[in-house]
């Protein structure tokens, strides 16, 4: 690598930086933990995906059966067939649409979060957010600091809030 | 031992490093394991990957994580207070985020820790993002002490950062703070020109030489108020970022000429001068910045991270504008070198490692610090799907995939560990003949299936780089933009601004036309024999055959899709794309001995396009 | 079952962000979304199969 620093030194510049010496490790073990090709670990996921709806469908069905113990017919019944079937399905139906659906179901819980968060949200917005916010901005509070100040000689500004690696904030 | 895992997730780049007393022993980003583009989700392969690495056992001294939650959380309450009324969408959109996912990071973290096998109980750090941005810039660094310069999006509330590196310390002095943005400026010209936030502002770059800066007056006048240290505040009355879920509203759009150009429809004149207007006023920003960071500090040498800092273009300016003796960027300038920078800071600042350093060599050991698969496994994976190879000696492997090269075949390459960081440096990497005047559109239009302005990087022998760019110093990261030497273009052709941009761009200006950008620009990668053996000895070998010390070098992936990790996903790509022949590992495979793929057909569909 | 445990911690961490920074509304503010959070995840646990269980 000599011919290579006597062509980027000058003689004013200081030796530029040249990559670290050694190209390390990177052990075959590690990448080989990342890497799953191998048909038997397609079966073993397949298995793990059926084990996992059949369970679903059980604590379904087991909700079910409880419920109708409890006298709540109608629910009871409903939870039960659904829970039986999703059972069926997990021992019926190919890996693929299993896969899929389980990758859909976070999704659907998603969505139901939504549906309860939004007008909860929505509520909290106009009753909290608006009459404090135009509060603050009759105040001239404005955090964000968003008008020009044409006399400052700067805009950097030092940091002021403590810094703590410890602490999440 | 002091071993640290750093992390950052949740925003754009997850990724995972592992760090053994302030030696980096690997890094990686989730994306490359779970094929998904700038994936965000807690790392969970990243760092199963990294734990992997840990030499000799051991458990983990300490998790730290890119940034503060709290603190970000902080910020998202006080934008929406100084929006309301407006914003409702954006709160909405953006709480449910918060109470879901991101303030429980920690035993999220920990839950997914503890299923790898890492005992209950190890501390968890957060530094700052900016402090885990400028760690990642000045530890791996290879400066004793330096300046340091952070610029991106936004972190928590700094977006710009200004500090200086000594020791085993780095002392942030001065911030701009949000929504005041350097990064977010940038971003939101990205929106307006039809790309997308968060990858498509390398296509903006790309765009900015074939423009003429006619907006930059306008951009400086009405949109930013910039002192002469480089520090402004933005005219949020321009911007929809704060109250709306757009990057920029109809002001903005009433500015410049007309409402945003919709993702791929056609590029027009205005997007080619918008482009070279924001990276005009960007580049002016960068180096009085840069001035004032001098100026403060005293310092000789600058390092550089955040996202703002993978724009090359600006940092060949910087570097050539002299403001400092020598400039060193953090490869991974993203969000995934928070990860690295984290775990540096947490080493050093928390831990008080010693941090060693010759004043020569940088740590990143040429950002080679992810997968390296075994001979073995690869053959195992070939043999087990009847998959066609021959294995090449060492001793031949350079000249065997030269020739190839040399006769006009794109070749993808896939050896030793995957580089971190956005750019594939001849691990991951797709090369081709730079002499070749069709390579460029072949490689877009058959290998990436992506547009036909974007220009390619070339890969060059260290020793030979001064030879053929304006360029006095290694660029192993290929993070600065030199100009073709000039005897190696050829005459020019008159005004070619008339011509359609993709008739310009095939213009042949120079003697390696498929790395020559339309104003003869080229962001160049040096190879260095002590970092990348094996790449260093291909370029030699296409060198002694055809006297050309270059090969085009872009990331193994079609566009959309994150560069391939493993060798299946190398062998996907090279049979899903017009890619020649594939060199993985010691085993070179020609597309025509392979059996036909039985995924065959077009990709373009399947992916989400960048 | 992680988030459960973490509950006091998370709250105490507010507080003293809070007391740093002198931002108190933000206490009363985070135990609100905090209640609309828990809402929201309980509808999702009850959606028809309670996936976050596995």
């Amino acid at each position: 690598m000599a011919s290579a620093s006597t062509r980027f030194g000058s003689p004013t510049a200081p030796a530029p930086a040249l990559p670290a010496l050694a190209p390390q490790g990177g052990r075959p073990e590690a990448a080989a933990a990342t890497w799953s090709w191998r048909p038997e670990v397609a079966v073993q996921a397949a298995s793990r995906t059926r084990l996992r709806f059949a369970l679903r469908g059980g604590v379904g069905g087991g909700g079910g059966a409880i419920l109708w113990q409890l006298g709540w017919l109608h629910a009871g019944s409903v939870a039960l067939v659904l829970g039986v079937s999703v059972m069926l399905a997990a021992a019926a139906l190919p890996a693929r649409w299993l896969r899929r659906a389980d990758d859909a179901l976070p999704g659907l819980g998603r969505a139901a979060s939504h549906v309860v968060a939004w007008p909860l949200l929505f509520v909290m917005f106009w009753s909290v957010f608006v009459p404090f916010g135009l509060l603050l901005r009759r105040g001239r509070r404005d955090p964000l600091c968003r008008s020009f100040d044409a006399t400052a000689p700067t805009y950097w500004q030092r940091p002021t809030r403590p810094s703590d690696p410890t602490r999440p904030f | 031992m002091a071993r640290v895992l750093g992390i950052s997730a949740l925003y754009h780049d997850a990724a995972a490093a592992l760090v053994e007393d302030g030696v980096i022993v690997a890094a990686a980003q989730e994306e490359r394991f779970t094929r998904t583009k700038h994936d965000a989700a807690l790392p969970r392969q990243a760092l199963r990957y990294c734990l992997a690495e840990a030499a000799g056992g051991g458990g983990l001294d300490a998790i730290a994580f890119y940034d503060k939650p709290i603190l970000k959380f902080h910020r998202i309450l006080e934008t929406a207070f100084a929006v309301a009324p407006r914003g409702f969408g954006a709160f909405a959109r953006g709480v449910p985020t918060w109470l879901r996912d991101k303030l429980w990071v920690e035993p999220d973290l920990r839950a997914m820790l503890a299923a790898e096998g890492v005992p209950a109980g190890v501390p968890m750090y957060f530094p700052a993002h900016h402090a885990s941005h400028a760690a990642s810039a000045f530890y791996p660094s290879p400066f004793e002490r330096a300046a340091v310069l952070t610029l991106d999006g936004v972190g928590e509330w700094a977006t710009a950062s200004i500090g200086v590196g000594e020791g085993n310390r780095v002392t942030l002095r001065e911030q701009l703070e949000f929504p005041h943005s350097l990064g977010l400026l940038y971003s939101a010209f990205t929106a307006f020109a039809g790309f997308r936030v968060g990858s498509g502002e390398y296509k903006l770059m790309g765009l900015a030489p074939y423009g003429t800066p006619t907006y930059a007056a306008r951009i400086r006048d009405h949109l930013l108020d910039l002192k002469p240290d480089g520090s402004f505040r933005l005219n949020l009355s321009y911007f929809g970022y704060l109250d709306d879920q757009q990057m920029t509203n109809a002001r903005f759009a009433a500015l410049f000429d007309g409402p945003p150009r919709a993702p791929e429809g056609p590029l027009t004149r205005r997007e080619l001068d918008l482009a070279c207007s924001i990276q005009q006023v960007t580049e002016d920003i960068v180096l009085a910045m840069a001035r004032h960071a001098r100026a403060e500090t005293g310092m000789r040498h600058l390092c550089l991270a955040g996202g703002v800092a993978l724009n090359c273009v600006a940092n060949g300016k910087l570097l050539r504008a002299g403001i400092f003796d020598d400039v060193w960027i953090q490869p991974a300038a993203g969000d995934a070198g928070g990860a690295l920078g984290a775990a540096l800071a947490v080493c050093h600042e928390v831990l008080n490692h010693p941090r060693a350093v010759d004043g020569r060599t940088d740590s990143m050991q040429g950002a080679l610090l992810g997968p390296a698969f075994g001979a073995d496994s690869i053959r195992a994976y070939l043999d087990a799907n009847a998959l066609p190879y021959h294995e090449v000696p060492d001793a031949e492997w350079p000249a065997t995939v030269a020739r190839l090269i040399a006769a006009g075949a794109i070749v993808g390459l896939f050896q030793g560990r995957m580089e971190f960081g956005p750019r594939a440096l001849g691990n991951r990497s797709i090369v081709g003949d730079p002499r070749s005047p069709t390579m460029q559109s072949v490689l877009n239009q058959k290998i990436k299936f992506r547009e036909s302005f974007r220009p390619f990087a070339p890969a060059v022998l260290a020793e030979r780089a001064a030879d053929w760019f304006d360029l006095d110093r290694p660029s192993p990261y290929m993070l600065l933009v030199a100009q073709l030497g000039a005897r190696h273009c050829l005459a020019d052709a008159g005004d070619e601004r008339s011509l359609d941009v993709v008739q310009w761009v095939n213009r042949v200006r120079s003697t390696v036309p498929a790395v020559t950008h339309v104003d003869r620009s080229a962001r160049v990668q040096t190879v260095h024999a002590e970092t990348n053996p094996r790449f260093h000895a291909l370029l030699r070998a296409f060198e002694s055959q055809t006297g050309c010390p270059l090969l085009v070098n872009t990331s193994f992936n079609v566009r959309g899709e994150p560069i391939v990790g493993t060798p299946s996903d190398a062998y996907r790509c090279f049979m899903c794309t017009g890619i020649d022949a594939l060199a993985l590992g010691p085993f070179l495979l020609t597309k025509a001995a392979q059996p036909p793929w039985v995924e065959a057909g077009d990709r373009r569909g399947t992916l989400a396009l960048d | 079952m992680n988030r459960l445990a973490f509950v006091g911690t998370l709250l105490r961490e507010f507080v003293a962000f809070a007391r740093a920074n002198k931002v108190w509304w933000i206490v009363p503010l985070v135990v609100l979304l905090g209640l609309i959070a828990l809402l929201a995840a309980a509808s999702q646990a009850t959606s028809p199969y309670i996936y976050t269980l596995f």
